[in-house]
């Protein structure tokens, strides 16, 4: 079945289809718990993303409609029908739904965002699918397979790599203070009492991730690896609470075995005769070593800042850095007239829910965005106005210490990619 | 296989610390704090009803009097309970019937001339701004009016009669309701279920209880919110009650901490905070014990001092209410791993 510019295409149909199912169902899922309403339509203010301030909620009904339009697309990539338009639209609908807030932000949907904007220039669509009428191409272009694991496998690479720090290894912390918070769950908490278990998770943790991608390859090692993903993802996920987060590991990973795979399930599928398909395209070829050195670039930014990354949070989104940080703060911000000098406290819960007080708490990046919609609020009525923060974190079993200097007016700042001279490098010792 | 034989004999080789048991520090927190507690407002809340009843019976001193005093325990004993308000009283509504503030006199004097009956079907019917304890101040305590003044009109208006003893039956109602929901169904939820999630809602609403100290009862009245110091701003403006309620909310959220009520001795989250971090959780209990002994200071009733700009000990206490609620927010949260994930089970 295979070439040297070609493979079977059942397992890039089985990765299409389960991709769509799972996106689809995440997106039910969104809906049924009430969370588009809770995110996207009751919040008065949203944290856009630097460079994205453009990208805005529909209003009402209109975030409902994006969702429906999530399920559908997501129907239709699994299905295979009308596939590059239906992935092409998935891409747009959940990445512009990913940049509307970034109390929101997670990276295994930053990951999804990826892989279909990967899946747009991939001819998923034409093997085991509505599209291709069973008459479709048995052979999908190898470059497609090696894509998707290369993706995959880096996802897996960079969180290890984000977990050789000395908290994670030396501390065992944050896991130390999430198994001593889980230890009631039926059997797995039992696990978590174990002396010395918090450790052996964590460098269990890194290890697993720093090797799985290439386990997963070898024909010899993959049983045992895919066993340790499942494994390691429903313990997570029990653990955790990690929603949809191990089913799209769990569930997405087998791109790494053989091209085949699927076959050794379903025995009927069709071995039909091939159509060959097109080589990539030399500008694909460049196109693609851009994207991988961008994948590389992106997560390893952070070593460009000053400081403890896990603290300033400065390079720290798209960069992998999974489940590696406890967090929590305290928040009060303080507006001073520039005319007058008079100084009162502002209540966020005038215009943010809950969940986005907790996240900006810890966020140097979010107060300066909601200190910029102060200063506008009250511009609007007339008057010019500093915002001061008091703000302090405790982090990864350390006691709180002030996050930002609270002298620093927030709200004449500029919001660029430079390291921030107002926030603190480091938590306390 | 050898691998996975090597791994288990080294774990099991491995000494096992017992984990923290949470469940039996609910059940103690529950048994010896929070349902005691709220029978104690049960209590109170009967002998209100009684005294209002007798009140529109007999308008007298002695009466009102009696029902003056009966309101004061009644509220004291409402705001201990605060610092387990995340239960049933905040989800059937209770603690807005019970108590909703500032009183809005306007719709009060409108439902006492239009509404009615004033049967308990009405109050339970009712909006939050004509009922509870709040509503029953301003009848008791109105200090437009004289004693003799609010004694006559008890006795001319039938009324605003039936109105003050119909509040002192519904408030009783109240606290019955609070005492049945906590015991056994919701105790035994908040043991049972999830101890990690009661915890975490436990220690969110004590952060959110002191920042109603904080802002509400202090910051406002004292000036401390960019307006100007407004001493009619604080909470039971009409009965001076201002600085007992507070010590009461605050001696609530160190029983909480404690487990310890009325000379009973429970676990309490100090316990299972000294379990990780016994630095911390003495931290915590030396500054609720500075929280309460400076509310204590202050020489009741608040309003007065404000009045005559003597607000030393107030600020203070709010200073130490931003650290005590820092200590909650930032250290304790994070120690017990008290997080807010984007959604309430979503994170990675």
């Amino acid at each position: 079945m295979e070439t040297d510019r070609e493979v079977d295409a059942a397992s890039l149909a089985a990765f299409r289809a389960l991709f769509g199912l799972l996106m689809a169902g995440a997106a039910v899922r969104f809906w049924a718990k009430g969370w588009i309403g809770a995110l996207y339509v009751e919040p008065a203010f949203h944290f856009t993303y630097w460079g994205f301030d453009w990208i805005r909620p529909l209003p009402g009904w209109g975030m409902y409609a994006v969702f429906a339009g999530l399920i559908v697309t997501a129907l239709a990539v699994a299905l295979g029908l009308l596939y590059r338009w239906a992935i092409a639209l998935f891409f747009v609908l959940f990445t512009y739904v990913e940049l509307l807030d970034q109390a929101t932000y997670l990276n295994h949907y930053y990951l999804v965002s990826l892989l279909a904007l990967l899946m747009c220039f991939m001819p998923l669509g034409r093997s085991f699918s509505v599209d291709a009428r069973g008459q479709g191409a048995l052979r999908a272009p190898r470059w497609c397979l090696w894509t998707l694991r290369a993706q995959l496998g880096l996802v897996y690479v960079l969180a290890g790599i984000a977990k050789l720090n000395a908290d994670w290894l030396i501390e065992a912390e944050p896991l130390s203070t999430w198994l001593a918070a889980r230890s009631d769950l039926p059997g797995l908490g039992a696990l978590a009492t174990i002396d010395g278990f918090a450790h052996l998770m964590s460098w269990g943790g890194a290890v697993f991730d720093l090797t799985v991608p290439f386990a997963l390859l070898h024909r010899r090692t993959r049983p045992f690896a895919y066993a340790g993903v499942v494994g390691f993802h429903l313990v997570t996920g029990v653990m955790f609470q990690l929603g949809m987060f191990p089913w799209i590991m769990a569930l997405l990973t087998p791109i790494f075995f053989s091209p085949s795979w699927p076959r050794r399930l379903w025995a009927s599928l069709p071995r039909g005769a091939p159509r060959p398909s097109r080589p990539l395209p030399r500008w694909g070829a460049w196109a693609l070593a851009c994207w991988f050195a961008i994948q590389l670039a992106l997560p390893l930014r952070h070593h460009a800042y000053p400081g403890q990354l896990l603290w300033t949070e400065e390079g720290l989104r798209w960069s992998w850095h999974v489940m590696i940080v406890e967090k929590s703060g305290h928040l009060e911000l303080t507006a001073r007239d520039r005319a007058t000098g008079e100084r009162w406290p502002i209540d966020p819960s005038e215009d943010l829910t809950f969940a986005q007080r907790r996240m900006m708490a810890t966020s140097p990046d979010m107060l300066l965005r909601y200190a910029a919609h102060v200063r506008e609020r009250w511009a609007a009525r007339g008057r010019d106005v500093a915002v001061h923060a008091d703000a302090w974190v405790a982090m990864n079993g350390r006691r709180s210490a002030p996050l930002v200097d609270p002298e620093i007016d927030l709200a004449a700042q500029p919001d660029d990619l430079a390291p921030r001279a107002w926030v603190t490098r480091r938590p306390a010792p | 296989m050898k691998k996975v034989a090597v791994l288990a004999l080294l774990l099991a080789s491995c000494d096992a610390e017992p984990a923290y048991d949470r469940a039996t520090m609910l059940e103690s927190l529950s048994d010896v704090v929070a349902v005691p507690a709220y029978r104690a407002f049960d209590a109170e809340a009967e002998t209100l009803a009684g005294a209002t009843g007798a009140l529109c019976e007999a308008p007298s001193e002695e009466t009102l009097g009696a029902a003056r005093d009966a309101w004061r325990g009644a509220r004291t004993a409402f705001k201990r309970t605060e610092a387990f308000g995340f239960g049933p009283a905040m989800e059937r509504r209770i603690d807005g019937a019970v108590d909703f503030w500032p009183t809005r006199v306007t719709n009060i004097e409108l439902a006492i001339r239009d509404a009615g009956p004033f049967e308990p079907a009405w109050f339970e019917s009712a909006g939050t701004s004509v009922k509870g304890l709040p509503a029953l101040e301003y009848l008791l305590f109105d200090p437009a009016h004289t004693d003799a003044e609010l004694l006559a009109r008890l006795g001319e208006e039938p009324r605003r009669c039936a109105y003050v003893a119909g509040l002192g039956g519904h408030v009783a109602a109240q606290a019955s309701l609070l005492v049945e929901a906590w015991q056994p169904g919701y105790r035994d939820m908040l043991v049972t279920d999830d101890p990690h999630a009661s915890v975490s809602l436990m220690i969110n609403h004590l952060i959110a209880v002191l920042e109603d100290v904080k802002l509400n009862r202090l910051s406002k009245p004292l000036g401390l919110d960019g307006a100007a110091p407004d001493p009619e701003a604080v909470e039971s403006p009409y009965a001076g009650h201002d600085v007992a309620g507070m010590l009461a909310t605050l001696r609530g959220v160190r029983d909480a901490w404690t487990g310890d009520r009325g000379g009973v001795e429970g676990i309490g989250l100090d316990d299972y905070v000294a379990s990780r971090d016994p630095e911390l959780a003495a931290d915590v209990t030396r500054r609720l014990d500075d929280v309460v002994g400076l509310t204590e200071a202050i020489d009741p009733p608040l309003r007065d001092r404000i009045t005559e700009g003597r607000t030393n000990e107030a600020e203070q206490l709010h200073q130490a209410l931003r650290e005590t609620q820092r200590l909650f927010a930032a250290d304790v949260a994070m120690t017990l791993a008290v997080t807010v994930t984007f959604t309430d089970n979503d994170g990675d």
